[in-house]
């Protein structure tokens, strides 16, 4: 590219950028008519981008001096006029572009007017300067004076730009010390402690001793009276005519609507607070508690206010300093934990745990930090009289915890030494008053004494409250007269088949305690003519076993209920001899023999504990390979009338040595239920002849006429089995 | 995986590089004179020293937190509402209930009838605080406790609502209280864990719990709570099996460690070592535990006080006395739950059983700790996951009602470690729906409940996912009305 080249790209160059001013000119005056098609809109967010071009490139400018030297002048003036258009070109493309994007809401108009004619001025400068370069009216020393002045203008588009992004007080935020906001209390005057604070948050930043917009100012209360260009800021007594609140209730798009547009806006309950303050008069003195409480002003205040109160966190200096860290790790064991109170205090902890483990060389061995220690427990631990003496080591101890420990209190005066003793726990020894008193009298700084499950007298402690009314003896709970219901026995049994040697065996947890049972269906067992345990209860059969438990002092138990099974033989076989009905045969024949509980359905499913007959009764041989004396044998069966499933009419026991020789020697009949019910396991026990026998037969007959509750009487009744014992 | 246990690694290298080189550097003595904190970083997001004490004088150094799961009604409890009995079965009016959602078992009533209180009330105490007739035993240690009635929570259902109680969140991935305390405190006794979990059922209409409540979330897992056994047996497999004694338990840890370590070697996963550590603590409290869970020495008094109840294990009562022997040992965060409370229906019987199941044992373990010096530097907290409605669920029958989930506002009380005794605290307007006066919200009750454990709650913090973590995540303020 040649010199006539170069210089024709300078005039293209310089006629666009003469284009570019009389654009931003024309846009400038007429701002109000214009309206941003979106790709305008698109580069005005390129501002922030290409604003660093002219900063970059004006601030290089003046440094091209230091080039004119060693280039020579003709190399001097092609580089300088060079970085000049480019200065002045990006100048002009960034003042464009950031006018596009002051067309956008939302900033500061103060902020904004003062960015744009800075702005202005760079581009300006920089054309003014190019056209008296271009024309050698200036010589390099102007030039570089005018470059100079470029910066300086930049720097304060610069900050005026910086200040509409992060804010005016950006730069120097953190040399002002953050401003304690105190919440106010009840006792606060409203307009202090509250009013003027929303005031100084929303409004002061326009409103101040520098910058009086609308000639106002509330930077104090002097100055809030004077009001501004419009007249006084409220009307006391009237919300509709105090002009701030009416500017605060216009719409947020009007001209006129305080805080700004873009601004902090005043939050709905801090305008029903300063509602409510100009209604009740404007007051300047009126404390917060003696507005009528219907206003509910202390309520608004604590929903605004809510950052309570800063806590105040008390903290402690203690007359030593901190034990090293090595002594620390020394003192320390499984069993006895040293510890820091805290992170901020030298103040030490020592507990000691697990009594089994306790070894008197472990509390010696804390004589390492016997100054820190402040607080020492000895819970539980098998500390003797003798051991006392020990604690005297520890000068600023005040708290020390000896609750059950192994003292007698005859060396109770060994903690005289004690003198910062402040919390003294001695529940569950056996200290006597005439020991503790005379150690008491030493202890200047005690104010706590534990004392409960000692033996010490009520009164004692009474006269002592008395005479040292700045202790607090604490005595515990009191056991009243009171007769508490006493907890029913345990059931220890898990399983209710109960075999030859099998017993039931209930326990309690209370020591003490007496159970009382009865196996008899018709008594109670009340604690006085039924049978106490002294251990395992033998049934001989099906039987309803009832207990309670007594002890003196209390009230007896509630009655547990439990139903057990008993058998001495179990049958080697059993075969039907009809046929269970098919949705209910279960294991089959096994199901009457297996020992396992009947269960309830679940979901409507059958499940295999039970065996149902209802096409045929129920008829089972059972069979065993030596013949047995069976005293008797029990038939558990299940009674739910409202599913057809009752007790069988009767049941029929033969008895003999095979299958064909088989005689009847015992029926009963089980008692019918009278009311329609649900879900009830039910046994009943049939004693027989004595004899030995391998062969025997339970046949139980379905009933044949339904009661008269029973609504479908179309299918015969169910029978349904769970076990067949025999005792 | 491997990969990533690996940058972990080197990221906490790097940290304690800097943290200690700080300290050596002489050449940066400017620097930190100038920006003291500036080498320090702040400790928080790596275990570092200022974990496992309290930053600053604690008042209380236990806790002991007895979770009414269902959430007991405060109508029938703690706030007394004559109003609802004065207009019984009147319509709640709108303007109260303002918009309030109600659960899918409410929402399709077209009324909502107020309802008293079956249960009387009386004033107890110096304090004169009101406790109905359903907790004899509670009202009479009025003066030792301090109820809020302004408790208020974001849920209104009981498993996102006892999450959010329990946590900090209604989502169930962040680390329970109890593991907070463990991991910003420590355990006190070595030879215990520094969270123990005990369950009991009411009689009631219950609500399920989950391991979740008593998560370590994000923490190491060895800040999880160990859920005792409802069994006699509280901690199962405890004891040596038979032909193993001590010395040979301890060569198998030996070497079950050093296999473990070699397995961390490779991959670096530190849940290993939380393992090994795990195996370790089990090991000592194989010492420590019997002692504790025997309960066939306590006293007859001792049982007058919590109840006969409180030797069968599993019962609430048991699980108050044994709270107590734990927290005594040295348990940093005894979490207690005990079901049965949530009465949509048959509320006055549900309350009556369950009532008998906690007020004796609630008010014998507060006692029990005073009476030792103990309750001064434990804090008992007793209450569910929020409220109930003051208004009936399903038909108005004067006799026999149930109450809906009810968030906003609803009453606790706090016993010892440093709250303030004979006190109430926050008022709920005439119907007891809204908040009146000092709301106490679960972020708030968190910030209270560790600043009493000498934690402000803004720096007790853990990295996870880029972000630091708190109980109270980004919000809570210590209630000053609380303190004593």
């Amino acid at each position: 590219m040649n010199k006539e080249q170069l210089s024709s790209w300078y005039s293209i160059l310089l006629s666009g950028l003469i284009f570019l001013h009389a654009l931003l000119l024309f846009l400038l005056f007429w701002q109000d008519q214009v309206n941003l098609p979106w790709a305008f809109q698109l580069f005005g967010r390129f501002h922030p981008l290409i604003l660093h071009l002219p900063i970059g490139l004006g601030v290089l400018l003046p440094f091209v001096h230091l080039l004119r030297r060693p280039l020579g002048e003709h190399a001097f003036y092609l580089s300088f006029r060079f970085v000049l258009y480019l200065t002045a070109l990006s100048a002009a493309i960034t003042a464009l572009f950031g006018f596009f994007l002051s067309q956008e809401s939302g900033f500061e108009p103060e902020l904004l007017v003062f960015h744009q004619w800075a702005g202005l001025a760079v581009a300006w400068m920089y054309l003014l300067l190019l056209i008296l370069f271009d024309r050698l009216l200036v010589n390099p020393f102007q030039a570089f004076i005018g470059s100079m002045v470029g910066v300086l203008l930049l720097s304060l588009a610069g900050h005026g730009g910086a200040n509409i992004t992060h804010g005016e007080n950006y730069l120097m935020e953190f040399w002002q010390p953050e401003k304690e906001v105190k919440a106010p209390t009840e006792e606060s005057v409203l307009f202090e402690g509250a009013i003027q604070p929303i005031l100084e948050k929303k409004c002061v930043s326009c409103h101040n001793d520098q910058k009086t917009k609308g000639q106002l100012n509330m930077s104090s209360v002097a100055k809030m009276l004077q009001g501004g260009k419009h007249g006084d800021l409220w009307k006391a007594g009237d919300v509709s005519k105090s002009l701030f609140l009416q500017r605060a209730h216009l719409p947020l798009e009007h001209k006129e609507h305080m805080p700004p547009k873009g601004k902090n806006q005043l939050t709905p309950d801090e305008i029903l607070l300063l509602e409510a303050w100009v209604k009740e008069g404007a007051s300047l003195d009126k404390k917060i508690k003696a507005y009528p409480p219907a206003l509910q002003i202390s309520k608004l205040v604590a929903r605004l206010f809510a950052i309570p109160a800063s806590i105040e966190i008390p903290k402690r200096e203690y007359p030593f300093s901190a034990a090293s860290e090595s002594d620390l790790q020394a003192v320390n064991s499984p069993f006895c934990s040293v510890y820091p109170m805290s992170s901020d205090a030298p103040a030490l902890q020592a507990d000691f745990y697990v009594a089994k483990r306790f070894e008197l060389k472990t509390l010696e061995n804390l004589s390492k930090v016997a100054d820190q220690l402040v607080g020492i427990n000895l819970a539980k631990m098998p500390i003797k009289d003798e051991n006392l003496s020990l604690l005297a080591q520890f000068p600023n101890l005040e708290k020390l915890n000896l609750n059950f420990t192994e003292i007698s209190g005859a060396n109770l005066k060994a903690l005289m030494s004690n003198k910062k003793l402040v919390s003294l726990s001695l529940s569950g020894t056996k200290i006597t008053a005439n020991q503790l008193q005379p150690l008491i009298v030493q202890l200047p700084l005690l104010k706590e004494v534990f004392i409960w499950n000692t033996g010490i007298a009520s009164e004692q402690i009474a006269s002592w409250k008395k005479t040292f009314p700045k202790i607090r003896w604490e005595e515990g709970f009191v056991p009243s007269d009171e007769k508490l219901m006493i907890n029913p026995p345990i059931l220890v049994n898990e399983n209710f088949f109960l075999g030859p040697q099998d017993k039931v065996v209930f326990k309690h947890t209370i020591q003490g305690t007496s159970i009382h049972y009865t196996l008899d269906k018709e008594k109670e067992p009340d604690s006085l003519g039924t049978l106490i345990t002294q251990g395992p209860i033998d049934i001989p059969a099906f039987t309803v076993v009832k207990a309670l438990a007594t002890k003196p002092g209390w009230l007896a138990s509630k009655v547990v209920k439990n139903t057990f099974y008993k058998y001495h033989f179990v049958p080697d076989s059993v075969y039907l001899l009809t046929q269970a009905e098919a949705k209910w045969q279960a294991k089959g024949a096994s199901t009457l023999k297996d020992l396992i509980q009947g269960k309830r359905d679940t979901r409507g499913l059958a499940n295999d504990t039970w065996i149902g007959f209802q096409q045929q009764d129920a008829d089972a041989l059972f069979e065993f390979k030596q013949a047995k004396a069976v005293k008797g044998m029990t038939v558990s069966y299940l009674r739910k009338q409202d599913s057809n499933i009752f007790p069988p009419l009767e049941i029929e026991i033969w008895v003999g040595n095979s299958a064909k020789t088989l005689k009847k020697v015992a029926s009963v009949k089980p008692e019918q239920p009278a009311e329609n019910g649900g879900y009830s396991p039910q046994a009943i026990n049939i004693p027989l002849p004595s004899g030995n026998f391998t062969h025997y037969r339970m046949l139980a007959k379905r009933i044949k006429r339904f009661p008269a509750y029973v609504k479908d009487k179309a299918n015969p009744a169910i029978i349904k089995l769970d076990e067949v014992l025999f005792y | 995986m491997g990969n990533e246990f690996f940058k972990n690694r080197l990221n906490i290298t790097r940290r304690h590089f800097f943290g200690k080189a700080a300290a050596g550097i002489g050449g940066l003595a400017l620097g930190s004179l100038l920006i003291p904190k500036i080498w320090k970083g702040d400790g928080t997001d790596v275990v570092s020293s200022p974990l496992g004490l309290a930053q600053y004088a604690p008042k209380a150094k236990r806790i002991i937190y007895l979770c009414q799961n269902g959430a007991p009604s405060q109508y029938e409890t703690f706030d007394y509402k004559p109003l609802l009995t004065k207009m019984m079965g009147q319509d709640l009016p709108e303007s109260i209930r303002g918009g309030q959602r109600l659960t899918g078992m409410t929402a399709s009533q077209t009324k909502f009838p107020l309802m008293g209180s079956y249960y009387n009330f009386r004033q107890h105490g110096q304090s004169g605080a009101y406790i109905s007739d359903l907790l004899p035993n509670i009202a009479k240690i009025a003066d030792d406790i301090c109820i809020v009635r302004t408790m208020n929570t974001d849920a209104i259902n009981h498993d996102p609502a006892l999450t959010f109680l329990q946590t900090g969140a209604q989502v169930g991935n962040r680390p329970s209280m109890g593991a907070w305390m463990s991991y910003g405190l420590g355990s006190e006794n070595k030879n215990l864990p520094a969270f123990c979990v005990l369950l009991s059922r009411g009689r009631g209409n219950g609500q399920g719990v989950y391991s979740k409540l008593w998560t370590n979330g994000f923490l190491d897992s060895t800040h999880q709570g160990v859920v005792f056994s409802s069994s006699e047996d509280p901690i199962l497999y405890l004891n040596d099996a038979e032909g193993i004694d001590k010395q040979d338990r301890r060569r198998m840890l030996d070497h079950l460690a050093e296999l473990n370590q070699l397995g961390f070697d490779e991959s670096g996963d530190p849940e290993i070592q939380a393992k090994v550590q795990q195996y370790e603590m089990a090991y000592r409290m194989q010492t420590a535990v019997p002692e504790l869970t025997d309960l066939s020495k306590e006293p007859d008094h001792i049982i007058k006080m919590y109840g006969p109840d409180c030797l069968v294990p599993g019962t609430y009562a048991a699980n108050a006395l044994l709270a107590r022997k734990l927290s005594e040992s040295g348990v940093r965060f005894v979490q207690l739950y005990h079901q049965g409370w949530d009465s949509h229906g048959n509320l006055p019987n549900e309350m009556g059983m369950q009532a008998q199941d906690v007020d004796r044992a609630s008010a014998a373990l507060i006692t029990d700790l005073k009476q030792r010096g103990l309750l001064d530097e434990t804090l008992v907290i007793w209450g569910g996951e929020f409220g109930r409605t003051n208004y009936c669920q399903g038909n108005f029958t004067p006799d026999n009602y149930g109450r809906d989930h009810h968030p906003r506002a609803y009453s606790i009380f706090m016993a010892g470690g440093g709250t303030k005794p004979g006190t109430v605290y926050g008022e709920t307007d005439e119907f007891g729906y809204n908040v009146a006066k000092d709301p106490v919200n679960i972020h708030d009750f968190h910030a209270t409940v560790l600043h009493l454990m000498g934690i402000n709650h803004e720096q007790l913090t853990y990295k996870h996912l880029g972000r630091r973590y708190r109980l109270t995540d980004v919000s809570g303020n210590v209630i000053p009305g609380l303190l004593a």
